[in-house]
């Protein structure tokens, strides 16, 4: 195994050990980035240990984060780094904010939305939508009827909402499987690259 | 307006307006089926598919951080379809959401709910010292990593559930008749 590229080990090594990898385009993915020592994402070898799930997995979050609807892949990828932000997962965080930031074509702006997000640049229907994400994440019994009139009043139809708060559900979901792993975050160019990549391609790999 | 806690009595309207008389995450489903389908299979992959774990225990380990999440309709029907992979009695998977260090479970499953309970509060508080202690009882890198699987995915769930505000049936009755249904059948409907 590479020393610097890939980075610290898993907490689980035969998760990461390519001999228990189940053919596919994770371990394709794998050997290709091991061959040239290049830096990879190692939420491949999470995708690429258990097949059998994260073949819906990937196909889930595909929908979600970029089926047509009223509410945009970049706001919904906003949504994937501000829970991540509040979940302190750094390498979803950092994945998702360049994402948005290579949709917007504005990484400033997506950085200061999760810092600070009051005194963000962000409309503040926006900003309505950030909170109502963090306390999904935060405070889940006790998002109520009211949160959601919030909303729509702000302009969100409830097709808006429904994408936010299952892009909300999956980036819990996301966060806890990859910090309870260990998987670490990557170098800045690294996330760049990653975030063009899922900003053109989405997340398939199929 | 009330705290969804006190709506759990109730059964409070869905936030947004679900298709009508599906229970819980159905309703969701039915709202956007494209995304149902794979949500579904993942569910039917990491509670029925094959696995050194049964599925009464994964069933009670979804049950045990829905519990943890107060998400009333996850916990209650797989807590049901626990019961119904062990037999039909409710004991063990009861157990384990009052106080699993108690619980009537092997010292290996103990071992897993701590670390499922570390992921429901946030997967950065698991160390390598609770993996450690998992594979000191036994667990093998795949059930460690399948427990976090399953634990993370209910945090997921949990909050498409409520976050949608789904219609909650009160009726244990209701609870039971999903929960066998869930452990006889699974999660994938098949045409």
């Amino acid at each position: 195994m590479s020393s610097v590229p890939s980075g610290p080990p898993l907490h689980l090594p035969d998760v990461e050990n390519q001999a228990n990898h189940e053919p596919g385009p994770y371990q394709k993915l794998i050997a290709e980035a091991k061959s040239r020592d290049a830096e990879y994402s190692k939420i491949w070898d999470l995708f690429a240990f258990r097949n059998e799930v994260t073949v819906h997995l990937a196909r889930f979050s595909h929908g979600v984060m970029r089926q047509p609807s009223s509410i945009t892949p970049a706001m919904r990828e906003l949504i994937a780094a501000y829970t991540s932000y509040q979940n302190e997962c750094g390498f979803c965080t950092k994945a998702h904010a360049a994402t948005a930031a290579a949709l917007l074509q504005d990484e400033a702006l997506v950085w200061q939305a999760l810092r600070d997000l009051d005194r963000s640049p962000l409309s503040d229907k926006d900003k309505r939508l950030l909170r109502f994400v963090g306390k999904v994440t935060k405070d889940l019994p006790d998002v109520s009827a009211g949160d959601v009139a919030g909303l729509r009043e702000a302009g969100w139809d409830d097709e808006a909402i429904y994408f936010a708060i299952t892009a909300c559900a999956l980036f819990n979901f996301y966060n806890r499987w990859i910090t309870a792993t260990g998987v670490p975050e990557m170098s800045e160019d690294a996330h760049r690259r990653q975030g063009e990549s899922l900003a053109s391609r989405g997340y398939g790999r199929e | 307006m009330g705290s969804w806690r006190a709506a759990l009595d109730c059964m409070e309207m869905p936030h947004i307006p679900l298709p009508e008389g599906l229970p819980g995450i159905t309703s969701g489903f039915a709202f956007r089926p494209e995304t149902a389908r794979p949500m579904r299979e993942l569910a039917e992959v990491l509670l029925r598919g094959p696995n050194s774990l049964t599925s009464g225990e994964r069933e009670m380990i979804a049950a045990f951080v829905s519990s943890r999440n107060e998400c009333h309709f996850c916990q209650a029907s797989h807590s049901a379809a626990a019961a119904h992979h062990l037999g039909g009695s409710y004991a063990a998977v009861d157990a384990v959401k009052r106080d699993y260090q108690t619980a009537p479970v092997s010292a290996k499953l103990k071992a897993l709910l701590a670390i499922a309970a570390k992921v429901q509060q946030g997967g950065k508080q698991v160390t390598p010292s609770d993996v450690e202690r998992a594979r000191a009882e036994g667990a093998t890198d795949v059930e460690i990593h399948d427990a976090v699987l399953i634990a993370a995915a209910f945090c997921m769930f949990n909050r498409y559930v409520d976050g949608l505000a789904t219609l909650t049936p009160v009726d244990p009755a209701a609870y039971d008749a999903m929960g066998r249904r869930m452990a006889e059948q699974g999660y994938v409907q098949r045409s």
